[in-house]
């Protein structure tokens, strides 16, 4: 695995707000880095340093070890073969669907674009539309369509800005989806920004959290699920419970019971625990504790709001089984949790 | 059934359309909403109407049409309500534009006085008969070639064409103002294509000469002349050298001669030959729109010694009626050499801008 | 309402009254001829040029990295405090002399390029910068961008600038006749005044207004299709290296030239001037200009809104046949509407005329199309829906028009009033000819002392309307501009006001 780009001690301050306080990345060549974080957290910001839109007030940017950004000398956005794929479907209104794909291939002859463009079209499934304008498409067609434009000059680097935040949530998997076998077909480096947790996910290689201008975590996504750094991060990508709670030997003590952990803790250390939908396990029971006061149904599953006599949970269970609003339950724990020393 | 059915299948239409169109329902909110705006236009109007400029506070008063200037004429008309209680009502403008309006007045006369700044303006009016004949107890008191021979306007002061010129540069003065067309003027002469009295002069030369002369005279112009807004602005040119010599009314060159002194004049102004049209006298003068008293005593007025003074001490022209002296300096009106022209066919000025336009100075 | 098409009835009964053989000789004409090319050429040119500055002005202080962009906004937008006449005779005391076409070129580029860079600028805020973005991405370097993706999508806004400029030189009376240069307002004015063409001055005007609908139908079939606008937080700044000092020293230059020289000038005259303007009649003038600039721009605020009522909501074919009226008075010059007025009242409504009503009347002629333009978009965009809603809750459609529309299209309402209010104290042909003898508004005392060459006098009546309407309309247009990120522009360019 070679190294394509790699970010060093990066930072971006607008007058007196800084965005970005060092960032470190680095995203090996045929990789899919998300980068996740709230609204506002300097994502966007990130991928426009990237592009080459924005100059950096610290730090330097390397592709393929070529330094393209540093505070004094930035390589301008045309020279440095990054392809961009906007939040919304920003097509070019004037252009029909093939000179939208074919507009960085001016230098192309016309044999060569058409065979391009009708490759790229293919890829992303949109091969009878190129004649059409962007005002005559879905926005999940604009959205294939601007990928394709991106990936036609054939970038060294993609950079996604939450593709998918335009569209409906069905829409959206389906192109999730396709969006990674495209990349994979075309072994293309990518970073995708969002602040879905389901995409980032879903899709990545590797996860990347971004919080308050730092990258507070990087992993795979199964890592960054199941061990996060700390009780932001582990609510941030998923729904948990946070309860107070003592180690006590290889397991942390809390007023839900004993739980397993991950890692090992010195005795007597106190904290927090997350506790994810789906550790916890629901049993009916006519003296259970605790009562069942919510509950959402998906059909394959559900997820059920829980009142304990000391919190109020939130269990994923499976759909048919789910018990019913005013139920008494006995609430398990199972699986491992995530303490985080206080 | 039939209706039911016949209701039934238009009725959304219908319904909707009925209700967005009820004619009634837009023509009382637009007819109040008019009704309300037309009496606020009238307040308003009539605030707007507060600060007028008349003199007014007698109940008699004359309204007057002035092609000549307020700076130079308000003195006087002031004078004039002191003195009779007659008051002034004063539409200032181009001389021209006043008698277009006049014409396009028609019945619905607003004037009773037109007091122009050259004949041509009087004559288009006489010509078109809006002009009433005046008594000739008022037209005698003026030399009959500065008055309309019908009676229906009369000169009130007189102002001359010159050649004016730079005696270092113009050794000689040309016998005709025919004689500038001649290519050694080229870029030496100034002239004011677009000021009424070079206008009136280039009428008085078509008349005179023909019309073909009068273009030959004005291409030759457009080679030889540079091109000035206005007389004063072509003196001004002729005393810091920058032409040789211009076309000017007499006026503007004693007035510049009172203000720096006699000695301090670099230019000097001259006539052609006796009887060329180089030499035409114009005049400003009055006409009447109705002679009412206060009319006539306004245009007497014009012609008594008092305000002839003024004319000849303020603005240096000449004044017309007999026997009032002239300002000092200048040769006498009856030594001037004119062309023998009547004024009133100066009207023609239709013609007169066809030419210049057609040539390119306008 | 229908007054607004006087002028046109009137063009027509003076083109009949001129008979056909005169009007076909007239027609074909070497001046007719003459005065088309003349015209033509003048409008093309001022309306290329102005596009060119205001698309320039507007692309270097939104997507560059320009200095002092605040400044260069104001001198962008300045211009508009001149009107025409003013512009006209501060060149005229700088460069005496100066006639014809050059002039005339010059000065109406500057003063119409206001409208370029409002339209232009209010496109380029509202369209995101990502593509051109996505352009640099995609390999195009600055100057291919705004070639193949800036130019395409601000094409319209550039044309819709263009069509304002085009018709403002077509109705311009005061800069045109004060350079000389022979077009057809000043042909027109010329013929009426030469006594006895009257009907060869309405006939003339006819064919300016064919014209004017010919420039208009040209504009259409150029500018097509409007494209889809979003707003990015993020504007992209497009670096202008070794060229920012260059382009700095074009945007104060242009911003010298167009406002700064010429109120320098106005100064200038205060001190050598000899005239001087009396201080009663100053202030005369402007309670006047003030009584006239107020009841018109209340009058002309409540027939807008009544004619756009009529027409976004009860469409008829009285309400069609007067939207096509305005649209047509729209390119009609102040002068032919006074012509118009002077010769109509006198004809069939003698105690009118030189009247403050008679006045008012043109004021509401001339400026209610613009008006009503400015109503008309926000009225049309706001759903039917909302008003069946009211009347469902039991409102009659009267106090629907009161209680929901109304207070829908206040601010428009207020600024086109404003703006309407600040075009009339401006306004000088129909006031010059129509209004009530012995009243004198600040447009009439300053085109009489600079006929009169009082120059000193015609400065402090110009540098007063400057002050009293030219500024305010700066500052107003200046509070209509949504703020980007980067600097402050146009969204809404007010259907503009033609002096």
């Amino acid at each position: 695995m070679t190294t394509q780009l790699v970010i060093q001690d990066l930072h971006k301050s607008f007058s007196d707000l800084e965005v970005l306080r060092g960032i470190n990345l680095e995203v090996a060549k045929g990789q899919l880095l998300s980068v996740i974080g709230t609204s506002g957290g300097g994502k966007t910001t990130l991928l426009r340093l990237i592009a080459g839109f924005e100059t950096p007030s610290r730090g330097v940017i390397r592709l393929n070890d070529q330094t393209i950004s540093t505070p004094l000398d930035v390589l301008a956005p045309e020279q440095r073969q990054i392809g961009i794929v906007p939040q919304e479907p920003t097509l070019f209104p004037h252009l029909s669907v093939f000179d939208n794909v074919s507009f960085g291939l001016r230098r192309f002859s016309r044999e060569e674009k058409r065979a391009r463009v009708g490759y790229l079209l293919s890829l992303v499934r949109l091969s009878e539309l190129e004649n059409r304008f962007p005002h005559e498409l879905s926005g999940g067609q604009q959205q294939r369509v601007a990928i394709a434009r991106a990936l036609a000059p054939e970038p060294k680097l993609l950079l996604l800005d939450e593709p998918f935040a335009a569209l409906d949530a069905h829409l959206r998997a389906e192109i999730r989806h396709d969006v990674r076998s495209v990349l994979d077909e075309l072994s293309m480096t990518a970073i995708m920004v969002t602040h879905d947790q389901d995409e980032a996910l879903s899709i990545a290689d590797a996860v990347a959290v971004l919080r308050d201008g730092v990258i507070v975590q990087m992993d795979s996504p199964r890592a960054i699920y199941n061990r996060p750094v700390d009780s932001g991060v582990a609510t941030f990508l998923g729904d948990a419970v946070l309860v107070e709670g003592v180690i006590e030997g290889n397991k942390v003590k809390t007023e839900l019971g004993s739980l397993s952990l991950s890692k090992e803790f010195p005795e007597g250390t106190v904290g927090r625990v997350a506790i994810r939908p789906e550790n916890f396990y629901l049993q009916p029971h006519l003296d259970g504790e605790s009562i069942v006061i919510g509950r959402q149904f998906f059909g394959h599953d559900a997820i059920i709001d829980v009142k304990t006599p000391t919190v109020v949970i939130k269990a994923r269970t499976s759909g048919p089984l789910s018990p019913e609003i005013g139920m008494k339950v006995s609430v398990w724990v199972r699986g491992t949790v995530s303490f985080f020393p206080q | 059934m039939g209706i039911a059915n016949d209701s039934g299948s238009s009725s959304r239409v219908d319904l909707y359309r009925v209700r967005f169109t009820l004619p009634n329902l837009e023509r009382i909110t637009v007819k109040k909403l008019l009704t309300a705006s037309l009496a606020l236009v009238l307040g308003l109007g009539t605030l707007a109407g507060c600060a007028s400029e008349s003199s007014t506070n007698t109940n008699e008063s004359i309204t007057i049409y002035s092609g000549r200037s307020e700076t130079l004429v308000a003195p006087l008309f002031e004078k004039f309500t002191d003195e009779t209680g007659i008051g002034v009502e004063v539409r200032y403008g181009d001389s021209a534009d006043l008698a277009a309006q006049i014409l396009e007045e028609g019945d619905n006369r607003q004037a009773d006085v037109f007091f122009s700044q050259d004949a041509g303006a009087l004559g288009a009016l006489a010509n078109e008969n809006v002009l009433v004949e005046l008594p000739s107890e008022i037209t005698s008191l003026v030399p009959d070639i500065y008055r309309s021979e019908v009676g229906k306007w009369v000169g009130v002061s007189g102002r001359a064409r010159v050649f004016n010129y730079n005696p270092e540069k113009v050794t000689s003065v040309p016998s005709s103002v025919l004689d500038l067309m001649d290519p050694a003027w080229k870029g030496r002469i100034g002239i004011a294509p677009t000021n009424a009295s070079f206008q009136a002069f280039v009428t008085a030369l078509r008349i005179l000469q023909g019309e073909d002369v009068a273009r030959d005279f004005l291409v030759a112009m457009k080679d030889n002349a540079v091109l000035y807004e206005s007389n004063d602005v072509i003196l001004d040119a002729v005393e810091t050298g920058q032409i040789d010599a211009g076309l000017i009314n007499h006026y503007y060159w004693y007035a510049k001669a009172k203000e720096v002194g006699n000695d301090n004049m670099s230019s000097k102004i001259s006539w052609f030959e006796s009887g060329d049209v180089g030499n035409l006298v114009n005049v400003a003068g009055v006409g009447a729109l109705n002679t009412s008293e206060s009319t006539l005593t306004f245009i007497k007025w014009l012609l008594s010694e008092e305000s002839q003074r003024f004319f000849a001490d303020t603005t240096f022209e000449y004044p017309l009626v007999n026997g009032i002296i002239q300002a000092a300096d200048l040769p006498t009106l009856e030594s001037i050499e004119k062309p023998d022209i009547n004024l009133t066919n100066l009207s023609s000025l239709k013609v007169t801008l066809e030419l210049l336009s057609e040539v390119g100075l306008l | 309402m229908l007054i607004t098409a006087l002028p046109l009835v009137y063009l027509v009964l003076r083109t009949v009254e001129l008979g056909s053989s005169e009007i076909q000789e007239l027609i074909f004409s070497a001046r007719s001829v003459s005065l088309l090319w003349n015209t033509a050429l003048l409008v093309i040119s001022v309306a290329v040029t102005a596009m060119i500055i205001g698309f320039l002005q507007a692309w270097l202080i939104i997507r560059t990295d320009i200095r002092l962009k605040r400044i260069f906004t104001f001198f962008a937008i300045l211009p508009f405090a001149l009107p025409s006449y003013v512009a006209a005779l501060t060149w005229l005391t700088n460069f005496p002399g100066i006639r014809g076409f050059l002039p005339a070129w010059i000065i109406l580029s500057l003063l119409t390029s206001p409208y370029v860079y409002l339209a232009v600028s209010a496109a380029l805020v509202s369209q995101s910068s990502k593509q051109e973005e996505i352009s640099r991405t995609l390999g195009l370097n600055a100057f291919e961008t705004l070639i193949y993706v800036t130019w395409p999508n601000v094409r319209g806004a550039v044309l819709a600038g263009g069509l304002i400029s085009a018709l403002y030189t077509l109705s311009d009376f005061g800069a045109v006749s004060l350079v000389k240069y022979d077009t057809f307002t000043r042909a027109i004015y010329i013929a009426y005044r030469s006594s006895f063409d009257r009907n060869v001055a309405a006939a003339l005007s006819l064919m300016l207004v064919l014209f004017a609908v010919l420039i208009y139908l040209t504009y259409k079939t150029f500018a097509q299709g409007e494209t889809q606008s979003s707003t990015s937080q993020f504007a992209s700044i497009t670096k202008l290296g070794k060229f920012r000092h260059p382009a700095a020293l074009l945007l104060s230059g242009l911003g010298f030239v167009g406002f700064i020289l010429p109120v320098l000038s106005l100064l200038r005259w205060q001190f050598v001037g000899q005239s001087s303007a009396d201080s009663g009649q100053v202030v005369r003038a402007a309670i006047n200009t003030f009584g006239y600039a107020v009841s018109g721009g209340i009058l002309i605020a409540i027939f807008s809104f009544v004619v756009a009522i009529l027409t976004a909501r009860f469409k008829s074919r009285f309400s069609l046949a007067l939207e096509r009226i305005l649209w047509i008075t729209h390119a009609l010059p102040g002068l032919v509407v006074a012509l118009a007025l002077v010769y109509l009242s006198n004809r069939y409504a003698q105690i009118t005329y030189q009247t403050s009503f008679i006045v008012i009347v043109a004021y509401l002629i001339l400026f209610l199309p613009n008006s009503f333009a400015v109503l008309k978009n926000p009225l049309e965009k706001s759903s039917k829906a909302l008003e069946e809603v009211a009347q469902s809750m039991g409102y009659a459609y009267r106090a629907v028009i009161f209680q929901l529309l109304l207070p829908l299209i206040r601010k428009p309402l207020f600024i086109t009033a404003s703006l309407a209010t600040l075009t009339i104290v401006k306004e000088l042909p129909a006031t010059l000819l129509l209004r009530p003898t012995g009243i004198e508004t600040l447009a009439t005392r300053l085109w009489n002392a600079a006929g009169g060459k009082e120059f000193a006098e015609a400065s402090v009546y110009a540098l007063i309307i400057i002050l009293l309407a030219g500024i305010p309309t700066v500052i107003l247009t200046l509070l209509q501009l949504p703020r980007s990120s980067t600097t402050i522009a146009s969204r809404e360019v007010n259907k503009e006001f033609i002096g």
